[in-house]
């Protein structure tokens, strides 16, 4: 039976509570339907497409209570006066689980003018709107999470932002000290921004894979691509960054986004990479 | 609201015997409460009767109504343990008949029931109601696998923890559940 049950706050030895039974809040997800990315902090996700992310039972940020079959018989019923401290909506769907994130701004707390046989004027609480799309969902049988925003997921599942990783100080600084990089003052490390930082965590990887040879051509690949946009030392074998955009662009090297189109022979830029095959 | 009205009624079907009791203890018949040429030429027994039936028909009332409480499932393999406890709440019961018995007047009745109405209402484990019986009910303990203890209402007769498979259960509260038809 498809039953809803709820988090609340601040209710640390039975957070979880009973609300519906026989319900379904969402419509059911077909996982062969839906393209699914694995997660990675700078992809832009489509519309249609959802994060996943794999072996979900064995990751740290997992809830130990979804392990088996969730009984309901454990949880009480929601008391009215907890109404307000739901934090998250669980909707168990045949052997699937959706997750909701509930904020103060799910509440409704309007005045409403509804038209029956006379209009007549409904004050409105203890109402929470139901979105069309969960927020998460938990695929029990291939054991996967997918969500769409993992800003709106990190309350849900605590630990989660730790797949979100910026560059730390330290990494930000060895980076900048890199051959191929002249700063230009006031640039500095502490001006880099938070999207840059996240990318840099990601770089940083790339960069260390890289083949000495390849880390030479990366200047002149750059180059190449997006004259405009950087500049380079008189020399012409190190970037001069000053400002955070050329910043970006450099990383956008070294992950080598830039492309030609075959055909049209277009030059481009891939702001979200997905690897296929 | 609704939840708390249907509660109440519970409460007054498993506590209103040691008022009966004390009614035809003291030979309180109908023609005492409403003196009437009908009600004076009624036998006593009658009265009983009546008074005996109306927890019944309320206790039937009760069974209708449970089926707009929320729905709980006892899937397979989800019970460790279950126990007939049919037997268990008699004694408890037997104590209202005493009590009864020695009251005396009014004024000692509506403490005493106060006290006991409220408590039974207070306690939610002691709205097992022995009508319930008459209607085919049985009552159980049931442990389940992860070890939550629930009193099950039941008109199956269940002897073996895995043929308890019941999918649809009513929620009267969080530690009690009855099985719907």
């Amino acid at each position: 039976m498809d039953q809803v049950l709820v988090r609340v706050k601040r209710l640390r030895k039975t957070p979880y509570k009973k609300l519906l039974s026989d319900t379904k809040l969402y419509q059911t997800l077909d996982p062969t339907a839906v393209s699914m990315v694995r997660y990675n902090p700078d992809h832009n996700l489509d519309e249609d497409a959802w994060f996943k992310i794999d072996k979900f039972s064995e990751q740290e940020f997992y809830i130990g209570e979804l392990n088996g079959d969730l009984d309901t018989k454990d949880c009480d019923d929601l008391s009215k006066g907890k109404f307000r401290d739901i934090s998250c909506l669980i909707s168990i769907q045949g052997k699937d689980i959706y997750f909701q994130k509930v904020t103060p701004s799910s509440f409704i707390t309007r005045k409403i003018i509804q038209f029956g046989e006379a209009a007549h004027l409904e004050e409105s609480a203890n109402r929470i709107i139901v979105k069309s799309v969960p927020d998460a969902v938990f695929i029990k049988g291939s054991d996967v999470l997918l969500f769409k925003d993992i800003s709106s997921v990190s309350s849900i599942f605590p630990g989660i932002d730790q797949l979100y990783k910026e560059a730390t100080e330290a990494e930000v600084k060895a980076f900048l000290n890199s051959e191929f990089i002249q700063l230009v003052k006031p640039y500095d490390h502490s001006s880099v921004s938070k999207p840059n930082r996240k990318r840099l965590a990601l770089v940083n990887d790339t960069l260390q894979a890289m083949p000495a040879a390849q880390r030479e051509n990366l200047v002149e690949y750059i180059k190449d691509y997006c004259k405009e946009a950087v500049t380079l030392t008189a020399d012409g074998e190190r970037f001069e960054l000053s400002t955070d955009q050329q910043l970006k662009f450099v990383l956008y090297g070294i992950e080598e986004r830039f492309y030609t189109t075959m055909h049209s022979q277009e030059k481009r830029l891939a702001n979200s990479v997905q690897a296929i095959g | 609201m609704g939840n708390i009205a249907f509660r109440l009624l519970l409460t007054f079907n498993a506590t209103s015997l040691l008022v009966i009791i004390f009614c035809i203890q003291n030979n309180f018949s109908v023609k005492y409460f409403y003196p009437h040429p009908v009600t004076m030429g009624m036998p006593d027994y009658l009265s009983y009767l009546a008074y005996t039936i109306a927890p019944v028909l309320l206790t039937w009332l009760s069974l209708a109504l449970s089926r707009f409480l929320g729905k709980d499932e006892f899937k397979e393999g989800e019970t460790e343990t279950i126990e007939h406890a049919n037997n268990s709440f008699l004694p408890s019961y037997l104590g209202y008949f005493f009590v009864a018995l020695s009251i005396s007047d009014w004024q000692a009745l509506i403490f005493v029931y106060g006290i006991l109405f409220v408590f039974t209402f207070l306690s939610q484990a002691l709205y097992f109601n022995p009508i319930f019986l008459l209607f085919g009910y049985e009552f159980y303990n049931v442990r389940t696998q992860s070890g939550t203890t629930i009193f099950l209402i039941s008109r199956e007769r269940y002897k073996k923890p895995s043929t308890v498979i019941i999918p649809v259960a009513r929620r009267i509260n969080d530690y009690t559940f009855i099985e719907s038809r």
